[in-house]
């Protein structure tokens, strides 16, 4: 679906002024002292203006703003503008760009320089979003980057979704919004203290200065969930009561949608042959489910001024060139479930990040995505089934990934909030999301040690849900690569492998994943001074690792609910007796616990883990508890059995 | 030097006919590859028609593809169609079908195809048609043709046979140009892989075929991709059946003389290298004065040191004596003002060129001067040096890795010759990695780190941090050590300016790292080879399908002291055995106990006397040797509490 959070960013036609040098605002800003900034910030966002005037009709003109400055070399990308716009609906009536460099010096980009490209992205097949673009091609540290914008425009949505800062910091960042007389804005603000706007007349300003600096780090929450921003809606104050919430939203979209649901006689058909001779409601859904998954994905996206980007196709014309996008894939599942006697509705979120919706902000432009939610009988109970006030028991399904089975939901959409489209009946929801057990890993290793330190052994993974989710992604995107990269992970934890086998079962439709190795190590235990065998008895570490990082935590860390179970029997030779072995280990932390033994059990040692986290956002400051806890298992998982000769 | 235009698309018989090309009912029925039966989809043909417009100088190539879909992987993987085009070409013919599994047909509709301006910029234009195919699943074959018409007569053309799946048949159908155009014929040479002889069919067309080509799948330190994939070369030649040497003889005349125009000794030039090697004895400290004042007094326009004023004011130099005057000039400029600088001084310099390794691995006996690299030959006391000035990252007498070992054609106005360029031993090619640490009873380590790179490791380093700013190598060189010790706290960085080859390449920092060395209730152990930790594994797969290329020789020096703490005594050291490859390498360690440190010593050298290309059947050698090394690396040394102090605990 496209995102209409370009709306907001329109443009037809450009017009360029000849060799006019900097205006004053850009020489101003490029002449601004700034602090210190931390050596990985690379530019800096000297002023990011954009004023709105809005008439009557919701029509727009715009003027935008913004200079940027080159702080480091690897800041001299950010030299550039790019502005998308819908053709259809958008005029340009100006768009400039400048080049002022540290000592003063200037450069008025010509028009021969700005481009207007495609702004297609990478899985659009095609899209009528176009952008103005310009580069400067060498701007040294110390140069200043400054574009402006005039625009006409139309927007779908009395809505503007305004961000502050990107990760760089900011000087200056402002929204100006002129309303004709008799209207009025309102704002909600998100990652910040609310943003009150100064209003003169009719004119609000919404305005931040001197932001700093946002750090990237690991399995950190997305940009749009550090940096401030507001979403801004403007109505006529005597018609303040039409404003769209959810609901009303739901009801536009659901009846824009319904046309779209029609069945063909193909559909119908390909509906019974898929649910020929199954009663089972489940086994039918899981049919229906698993074709339109595997329809290919192809996105087409057309007449988005209009809100092309929230319309599906026809079902009966996506099912006929069997590809499509999550719209209407879901779409099409709607439509096949009804020939069932199934009812099902559109259920819109952000796919990425799973605190990007903000319900308070009833506004369409914080979606990406589209999935389903399939009414079911109440008996029908699996960690995507929620319970709603009004449609009862409610399936959620993503008929666009192909990697997460009817009854669950990847892991990225877990938790967040969607508009659930079903008329009256509609409005935001809450994804439900999966208990830690059910994101489960279990390991099984058997194995005999012999004297001279080599291990024969199996090693068994069973990947659940989640987890084996991300096993399924790394195998498409390895492709051919995906036994070499499964290999690597076990020669990392494992020395020398001589001989290796490696199976990989996908038991989709029950969402697991199983991994099965058989391996000889002949130098697996460190042979020293020819009496003493060391070796590590928990055998592997988990296949993507621990999030831990030494310096400071500046972003909350995102930590994915899951589970984590190993046994490993290791048969050790009869010439040894243990010297030292492993302490069990028991912990916990708010968001998880964690436990770990060793122990001999006749002629084996038996070592057993269990790991347990509870999906969490851990604010930067109590990051240490995590590393903490982490650290802990890392710890225990490395810790040594010492055998000596008898 | 001729040019090379990619016609990067394959093609059938009678594509442009009526009808699409009749379909074996043996293709729709296939379950799997015949070319790789565990592949998601398979081309079955490949089909291209080139002819010529001589006349209005244009180029036409008419495509058409039948491909296999057998998995959901493949319905994923394929089906939608990206066809760029410039304001020099045009697509037209766009047509597709899909066949499904029972026979049926779709076609693939007009309103589904989008011929659109990608990019739009003055008065250049970048154009696409784009199409998905419908209803593609498992069992179906798509099918689709164009033709792509350029205002270009391309008598170069570079044919790709080999793509990312399997094909069971390539046809080429090429309509040669007219020999009174060309006054020469057709010729046509195969890459790592054998074409049919080419027949004449109907219209004057010649066609080959190429057949069960498996899918192409890039593999790590592999040579370059014209030197392992299948690809065919067509072009026009008078001087079939010539002798080698006498064509490169003509071809190192020609390239002399083409720039001696360009290259002014006049007296400037004369006084100005006087002036640099003034006082200056031995032959090598003239040449490295001049080299260093070419690097580094004339700046070259397309490097970051050059503002964007200066770029726009540059005007093109005609000859050395303008580069040296004005002190800006294009990376030939610099060389060609190296050579000038070098003749004034009396050196006997001249401009040779190669095709390096990374471009194709270059053969004498094909003819094909297809030159990517110029640098500077200079005869020493009757060995050649070879210069790079214009390269910033480049020492004087270095060379990059890519021309190493490749022979280089040295210019001359009556007898040019080849001549290899040797690679620089293993040995200059070092990183010496050195840290002066101590570990606490805890197993906390803590203390110096260093890494010194010379030779080509230092080129390289320098290459890839040239355009970035002192904390970016910085930051760069703490995600090296945090790769190797990954809860390693580091403070203290510092790197050299990668800008100025004349000094040495050295990255340092101070680390600490908690819980580095294991500890147990009496002992602790602890991995002294610091810079080895966590390396992956150099190759994971069990099987390999291309030749092993490394980039140049190379060698690993680790010299890491560890003071341990009171009240532990290091338990028998064990030292794993050296490993002997000669005459390509060795692996040596070493562990001396210095009171109550430890010094321990590795060091691994691979690829003496030049031997950096391996055939792949001695991958499985190749792998057990790396990964043994690997494993050594991982050996740990054990540190035994005295009994006092156990006890004690």
């Amino acid at each position: 679906m496209k995102q209409l959070a370009i709306l907001f960013l329109l443009f037809a036609g450009a017009l360029f002024a000849g060799q006019e040098p900097p205006p004053d605002w850009a020489r101003e800003a490029a002449t601004r002292a700034l602090p210190t900034y931390p050596p990985q910030a690379e530019t800096a966002t000297l002023m990011d203006e954009r004023r709105v005037n809005v008439s009557a009709d919701g029509s727009t003109t715009s003027e935008v703003r913004e200079a940027i400055k080159i702080l480091t070399p690897e800041g001299r990308g950010a030299a550039a503008a790019y502005f998308p716009y819908y053709p259809k609906v958008t005029r340009i009536r100006g768009f400039k760009a400048w080049l002022i460099t540290a000592d003063g010096q200037s450069k008025t980009f010509g028009k021969n320089e700005i481009a207007d490209i495609a702004a297609k992205a990478g899985y659009e097949l095609y899209s009528d979003v176009r952008a103005q673009s310009v580069r400067a091609e060498n701007a040294t540290p110390g140069t200043t980057f400054a574009w402006s914008a005039e625009v006409e425009d139309q927007p779908l949505y009395p809505h503007i979704a305004w961000y502050f800062q990107h990760r760089d910091p900011v000087v200056l960042s402002r929204l100006v919004v002129t309303l004709p007389s008799g209207w009025e804005a309102k704002a909600v603000t998100f990652n910040h203290d609310p943003i009150e706007a100064t209003v003169d007349g009719n004119t609000y300003t919404w305005q931040l200065t001197d932001l700093p600096h946002i750090k990237r780090e690991s399995a950190s929450p997305h940009m749009d969930s550090l940096a401030p921003w507001i979403g801004v809606t403007y109505y006529q104050t005597s018609n303040a009561s039409a404003q769209r919430d959810w609901k009303a939203i739901s009801i536009d979209q659901t009846r824009r949608d319904e046309p779209q649901a029609a069945a063909s006689a193909e559909l119908a058909a390909q509906v019974k042959q898929l649910t020929a001779g199954q009663t089972n409601l489940l086994v039918q859904i899981r049919a229906m489910g698993r074709f339109v998954q595997n329809i290919k994905y192809v996105e087409i996206a057309t007449d988005l001024a209009h809100g092309g980007g929230y319309l599906p196709h026809p079902a009966a014309d996506v099912l006929d060139k069997r590809y499509g996008d999550c719209k209407d894939k879901a779409n099409l599942m709607r439509t096949m479930l009804r020939q069932i006697g199934v009812q099902s509705y559109m259920v819109a979120l952000y796919y990425g990040d799973r605190d990007h919706v903000h319900p308070e902000w009833a506004s369409a432009q914080q979606f990406n995505h589209m999935i389903l939610a399939i009414s079911v009988p109440e008996s029908i109970s699996l960690p995507s089934t929620m319970e709603h006030p009004t449609l009862g028991k409610l399936l959620l399904f993503d008929a666009t990934d192909p990697y997460t089975p009817v009854g669950l939901l990847p892991e990225p959409e877990q938790g967040s909030w969607g508009l659930l489209l079903a008329g009256e009946k509609g409005g935001a929801v809450q994804l439900p999301v999966a208990p830690p057990d059910t994101n489960r890993t279990d390991v099984a290793v058997e194995g005999t040690l012999s004297q001279n330190g080599a291990l024969s052994a199996t090693l068994l993974m069973k990947q659940h849900a989640a987890a084996a989710w991300r096993l399924r992604l790394l195998k498409e995107r390895q492709e051919a690569r995906f036994d070499d990269v499964m290999r690597a992970w076990l020669q990392r934890n494992v020395k020398e492998l001589d001989s290796d086998k490696m199976d990989a079962t996908d038991s989709f439709d029950s969402g697991e994943m199983d991994l099965h190795f058989d391996f000889t190590a002949p130098r697996y235990a460190q042979v020293m001074q020819g009496r003493m065998l060391v070796f590590r008895p928990s055998i592997v570490e988990p296949i993507f690792g621990f999030p831990l990082q030494t310096e400071k935590r500046k972003s909350p860390l995102v930590v994915n609910g899951e589970s984590y179970h190993k046994e490993v029997h290791v048969k050790l030779p009869a010439e040894f007796k243990v010297d030292e072995i492993p302490e069990a280990a028991a912990f916990t932390a708010s968001f998880g616990k964690y436990s770990a033994s060793c122990q001999m059990k006749g002629d084996e040692v038996v070592f057993t883990e269990d790991l347990q986290v509870t999906a969490t956002t851990i604010p930067a400051e109590r990051y240490n508890e995590a590393r903490e806890f982490y650290g802990k298992i890392v710890g225990a998982e490395r810790a040594p059995l010492v055998l000596v000769k008898d | 030097m001729p040019r090379i235009i990619l016609a990067f698309l394959l093609s059938t018989v009678g594509v442009f006919a009526a009808d699409w090309p009749p379909l074996d009912s043996a293709d729709l029925a296939l379950q799997k590859g015949r070319v790789d039966p565990t592949a998601d989809a398979e081309c079955l043909l490949a089909d291209t028609r080139i002819s010529y417009d001589a006349s209005y100088g244009g180029t036409t190539f008419e495509a058409f593809y039948r491909i296999k879909i057998f998995t959901d992987a493949g319905v994923r993987k394929l089906g939608t169609v990206d066809l760029p085009y410039s304001n020099q070409q045009k697509i037209s013919g766009v047509a597709g079908r899909t066949i499904e599994p029972d026979g049926n047909v779709l076609e693939l509709k007009k309103d589904a195809i989008f011929d659109h301006v990608v990019e739009k910029q003055h008065r250049q234009k970048t154009k696409a048609v784009s199409f998905a195919m419908p209803g593609v699943k498992p069992g179906a074959i798509i099918e689709y043709r164009y033709k792509l018409d350029e205002n270009v007569l391309q008598t170069y053309l570079v044919l790709d046979a080999q793509i990312e799946i399997p094909v069971e048949r390539v046809v080429y159908h090429i309509h040669p140009l007219p020999v009174q155009m060309t006054r020469a014929l057709m010729q046509c040479r195969a890459f790592f892989t054998s074409f049919a002889p080419f027949t004449e069919e109907r219209g004057g067309y010649h066609v080959t075929s190429i057949v069960n080509l498996p899918a192409f799948r890039p593999e790590p330190d592999a040579p370059p991709d014209r030197a392992i994939r299948a690809w065919l070369l067509v072009y026009y030649r008078t001087n079939a059946g010539e002798d080698p040497s006498h064509f490169w003889n003509l071809q190192g005349r020609g390239l002399y003389a083409a720039l001696q125009d360009h290259i002014k000794v006049d007296e400037q030039t004369k006084q100005l290298a006087t002036r640099i090697t003034a006082n200056l004895q031995l032959d090598r400290e003239k040449l490295d004065a001049i080299y260093y004042y070419c690097q580094k007094q004339i700046k070259n326009v397309y490097g970051r040191e050059v503002s964007d004023a200066e770029r726009r004011s540059f005007k093109p130099n005609t000859t050395t004596a303008d580069t040296l005057a004005r002190g800006i000039g294009t990376n030939q400029d610099i060389l060609l003002a190296f050579l000038a600088l070098a003749r004034a001084a009396g050196f006997d310099a001249h401009p040779a060129y190669m095709q390096d390794r990374e471009f194709m691995l270059f053969r004498k006996e094909n003819m094909l001067p297809f030159f990517n690299v110029t640098m500077a030959a200079v005869n020493v006391a009757g060995k050649w040096m070879f210069f790079e000035p214009g390269m910033r990252f480049l020492a004087p007498g270095q060379v990059r890795w890519q021309e190493q070992g490749i022979e280089a054609l040295i210019t001359d106005p009556s007898n040019p010759q080849f001549v290899v360029v040797p690679f620089a031993d293993a040995k200059e090619s070092q990183v010496h990695q050195k840290g002066q640490l101590n570990v606490d009873a805890e197993g906390t380590l803590e203390g110096e780190i260093s890494e010194t790179y010379s030779g080509q490791l230092a080129a390289e380093w320098r290459a890839s941090n040239l355009e970035h700013s002192e904390d970016a190598r910085k930051k760069a060189f703490e995600e090296n050590i945090k790769a190797r010790l990954p809860e390693a706290a580091i403070s203290e960085v510092k790197v050299t300016d990668p800008a100025d080859p004349s000094i040495p390449a050295v990255l340092s920092c101070h680390v600490r790292v908690e819980a580095f060395a294991t500890r147990t209730g009496k002992r602790l152990f602890l991995n002294p080879a610091v810079f080895q930790l966590n390396r992956p594994p150099r190759f994971t797969a069990t099987t390999r399908t291309n030749d092993i290329l490394f980039h140049h020789p190379w060698s690993e020096v680790e010299d890491i002291s560890i003071a341990f703490p009171a009240g532990f005594q290091l338990d028998h050291p064990d030292v794993v055995g050296p490993i002997d490859f000669s005459p390509v390498g060795k692996y040596v360690t070493q562990v001396i106990p210095v009171g109550d440190r430890i010094l321990y010593h590795r060091e691994f050298v691979f690829g003496q006397n030049g031997v950096v290309l391996f055939p792949t059947r001695v991958y499985p050698v190749m792998k057990k040797l790396f990964d043994t090394v690997h494993d050594n690396d991982a050996h740990m040394l054990t540190l035994k509490q005295e009994p006092a102090m156990a006890d004690a605990k």
